[in-house]
């Protein structure tokens, strides 16, 4: 009993303790500023320190050299071929994913009989390995066996033996690798608009059929402004991973044919990395912090400015 | 009942046990906690004792044989030999470098690297810094000096070796012949087809021209040539052959770049415009997606007609003849076996206007980090000079791993040290050649890839395989630059001024690193 005092003592200041603003709040956030510190901004400051160094794979610890690098690369035709494909590949991609996530998050907005399964199907693309389901459309784009080759020689649109050589040329290797982001993509985007779908209050929508409105202005009158703010949010995350990702262009095409689309974080893969030049590759990769940081700060203002309260 | 459970016992004399208090419990408790805890520092002599773990990263052989071997024979067996445990993993070859440049960094960190001894297929010069030179230089040395297996062949010096800092970056333990495959059926039709003042010799090219030339008739039969214009390893071969064919190069034999300096300006100009016309002739838009798998399926699948490869083409359509022959298919009819028959090796790489030159299809260069674990580099150092000793199938068969190195890799592996194998017993398994008897095939076919001692030469000839053309190697350079030429997207000019001021930039920066010398 003289033991149980204290305790209870103990555990009742701690109570009032957590129950500060100032103590609980940040106790919550440390675990994310923690892991933010730690994975996020310590090789930030990292890259930006090679960035501004001569270091290569073999010596990481190099001379400074100041703004060099960037000098360098800002000079390269492969850098700007590739700056200008990563907004290619991007804003392509994100525009499909968007169009596409809403027609299919409509459709799954109602209820139809195997409705789990396809949701299952529309997901997996999301939950399998990226390298591993990039590997799958290096056969899909095939330069010999590819399967859409074989069906347009079956639908009669190519002629017997021929081929498109999809990752052969440039025009048909970029269709290629945003093909793959879009399919990539398509599930997130799909899932975060459904999630918003079904926040949009029934009663507002009821009353609008009751007013007369149809499909099409309930779609573009009601809907899409009450659903801009998660719209946002897709396209926020999917710029993100679409921007930074190396995956597809490494295993499709490797950046080929003759460098076409190749994008900024595999340009900065292959000169840092393979080609052993860390200070150039990390200076490419650090290009791509204040784009993204001006789309995220841009996307996130508007979501905010249309967010209905 | 509870005192009872903590009651321990210990024995005081044989057969006489007594319990033990608590206290002495607690003490005795300690005492062991404590050895645990101290116990790396207490029996350093028993850890020391310890057997070496040796951790070996190669790629997936293209002659699977050879790994079966080097994984389930020689590495298990030298190591139980050596009281080493070998742990060895394999990648793809593309996964080598950006392996190699992780592992690098760790090492330069002053921690584990991962693995102690690489192979990678090309020289891998930028790691340099982070490698032990003088273990490699003592595994050189002690192979020609003492074991009197040179001499340390002049393609595998330049590939290994750093004249500015006099130093071994790697060991090369082979190379691979990089010959033009063709197949004789269809090349013996188009040179039939090739009419005017230009002929081509039935028995397969012996120039670029004559590529050209057959490759037109070849693609009209509906079998083009297929030579990667990709980013890729095998592209980046054919197209350094074929410029040291032309007589022009990235750089000299000093470090400086040539390839935009006259007289060498002209000479790639012709080279980039050879390769347009060999392209529009006789290529198809595939070989801008070419990978290293590329060669193997499109001629196997019998899509092509002439590919640039080492061995493995004719051996993979040998091992397909051999299983339909077990299968009891008519060797006169079996589409395998004539194939395989059909599929022949040139004797050397294809001439040019300045001579005939190849490259190597793979380097192996071996690396061991300096890691600073003297137990583990003596192992890795010792490792390789028997690895490189087994070429020879007597000196295997007498250490317990047999077949050995050559016959294993089926002389897909070509010996950097030219005696580890002699030439008479190079020649004796070539000349009967049991993987192609066991086809239905000439026992002799690929005797003549003896001769490319003579003909292939370094990634960097004629100057030696530095940083910077490793890094102008990995980057694709060379590749993209023809490639832009042959789609008609650059003309030769631009296409090569904006290759030379890549490269430039690429060489000054290493040239300040001090590891690659030249002024230019």
């Amino acid at each position: 009993m003289a033991l149980a005092e204290p305790i209870s003592a103990v555990l009742s200041k701690g109570r009032h303790l957590f129950e500060r603003e100032r103590v609980l709040g940040p106790l919550l956030i440390a675990p994310a500023f923690l892991y933010i510190v730690l994975l996020v901004g310590f090789p930030f400051i990292f890259a930006i320190y090679l960035s501004m160094t001569d270091a290569t794979t073999g010596n990481p610890y190099a001379s400074f050299i100041g703004l060099q690098n960037f000098i360098e690369v800002v000079q390269s035709p492969v850098f700007r071929r590739a700056l200008k494909n990563t907004f290619v590949f991007t804003i392509s991609s994100q525009v499909l994913v968007i169009v596409l996530a809403k027609i299919l998050a409509l459709a799954l907005s109602k209820n139809f009989r195997g409705k789990g399964i396809v949701l299952f199907l529309i997901l997996l693309p999301w939950v399998a390995p990226i390298s591993l389901a990039t590997i799958g459309w290096l056969w899909i784009f095939h330069a010999r066996f590819s399967i859409i080759d074989w069906i347009l020689r079956a639908a009669g649109l190519l002629p017997p033996n021929a081929n498109m050589f999809w990752l052969g040329r440039p025009d048909l290797a970029m269709i290629a690798v945003i093909t793959v982001h879009v399919w990539r993509m398509l599930p997130f985007s799909t899932v975060i608009l459904l999630a918003g779908l079904t926040s949009i209050p029934r009663d507002i929508l009821d009353q609008a059929e009751v007013d007369g409105a149809g499909f099409w202005r309930r779609l573009f009158q009601i809907t899409i402004p009450l659903l801009l703010p998660v719209i946002s949010v897709a396209i926020l995350f999917g710029t993100i991973f679409t921007f930074t990702d190396m995956a597809v262009v490494y295993v499709l095409t490797r950046g080929g044919p003759f460098d076409t689309t190749q994008v900024l974080s595999s340009l900065a893969f292959f000169k840092g990395i393979v080609g052993g030049n860390l200070g150039v590759g990390a200076a490419i990769s650090l290009f791509l912090f204040p784009v993204l940081l001006f789309v995220a700060v841009l996307i996130l203002r508007l979501a905010r400015r249309v967010e209905v309260v | 009942m509870k005192e009872k459970e903590e009651v321990r016992w210990v024995q005081v004399s044989e057969g006489k046990w007594r319990r033990l208090t608590r206290r002495e419990f607690l003490k005795v408790v300690g005492v062991g906690a404590a050895a645990a805890g101290f116990g790396p520092f207490m029996f350093t002599e028993k850890t020391a004792a310890q057997p070496v773990r040796l951790r070996v990263l190669l790629w997936r052989h293209f002659v699977p044989p050879y790994d079966e071997w080097f994984d389930k024979v020689f590495a298990p067996r030298w190591g139980a030999k050596n009281g080493v445990q070998v742990v060895v993993e394999h990648v793809g070859l593309a996964d080598l470098p950006a392996i190699a440049a992780a592992e690098a960094s760790r090492v330069a960190r002053g921690a584990d690297p991962g693995h102690d001894l690489i192979q990678l297929l090309s020289p891998p010069a930028a790691l340099e810094p982070q490698v032990d030179t003088d273990a490699h230089r003592e595994v050189i040395e002690e192979l020609v000096n003492n074991k009197k297996v040179g001499p340390y062949i002049p393609l595998a010096r330049a590939s290994t070796y750093n004249p500015v800092t006099k130093k071994y970056f790697g060991v090369s333990d082979n190379f691979v012949p990089d010959p033009i495959h063709y197949r004789a059926d269809l090349w013996r039709r188009a040179a039939f087809r090739v009419t005017g003042p230009e002929r081509v010799p039935s028995k397969g090219p012996v120039t670029w021209e004559h590529v050209r030339l057959a490759g037109r008739e070849l693609k009209k039969l509906g079998n083009p040539v297929g030579l990667g214009l990709s980013q890729e390893i095998d592209t980046n071969m054919f197209l350094r052959a074929l410029m040291y064919s032309w007589g022009t190069s990235e750089q000299d034999e000093g470090s400086n770049v040539i390839i935009d300096v006259p007289p060498y300006r002209q000479r790639t100009i012709d080279a980039l415009k050879f390769v347009k016309a060999l392209y529009e002739e006789a290529m198809f838009p595939g070989v801008f997606a070419w990978t290293a798998a590329s060669n193997n399926e499109e001629f196997l699948a019998g899509r092509i007609s002439i590919a640039m490869n080492a061995i493995s083409i004719t051996r993979t359509a040998q091992a397909l003849a051999a299983e339909a022959l077990k299968r009891g298919e008519d060797p006169d009819r079996s589409p395998a076996v004539q194939l395989a028959r059909n599929t022949e090796i040139t004797e050397r790489a294809p001439a040019g206007p300045s001579g005939a030159r190849g490259l190597e299809h793979v380097m192996g260069v071996y690396i061991i980090w300096k890691s600073g674990n003297r137990r583990v580099i003596d192992a890795a150092k010792q490792f390789l000079v028997d690895l490189i000793l087994s070429y020879d199938p007597d000196v295997a068969t007498r250490a317990g791993w047999g077949p050995g190195k050559f016959h294993a890799s089926q002389a897909y592996d070509y010996p950097t040290f030219q005696n580890a194998i002699s030439k008479a017993k190079r020649l004796a398994y070539l000349t009967n050649d049991p993987v192609s008897k066991a086809a239905g095939d000439r026992p002799d076919k690929l005797a003549t890839i003896e001769t490319a001692y003579e003909w292939a030469y370094n990634v960097g000839w004629p100057g030696p395989s530095n940083a910077a053309i490793d890094e102008v190697f990995n980057t694709f350079i060379i590749p993209v630059m023809f490639a832009r030429v042959a789609q008609g997207i650059d003309t030769p000019e631009r296409a090569l001024d904006s290759a030379a001021a890549e490269m430039r930039r690429i060489y000054q920066k290493w040239r300040a690193q001090g590891l690659v010398g030249g002024r230019r």
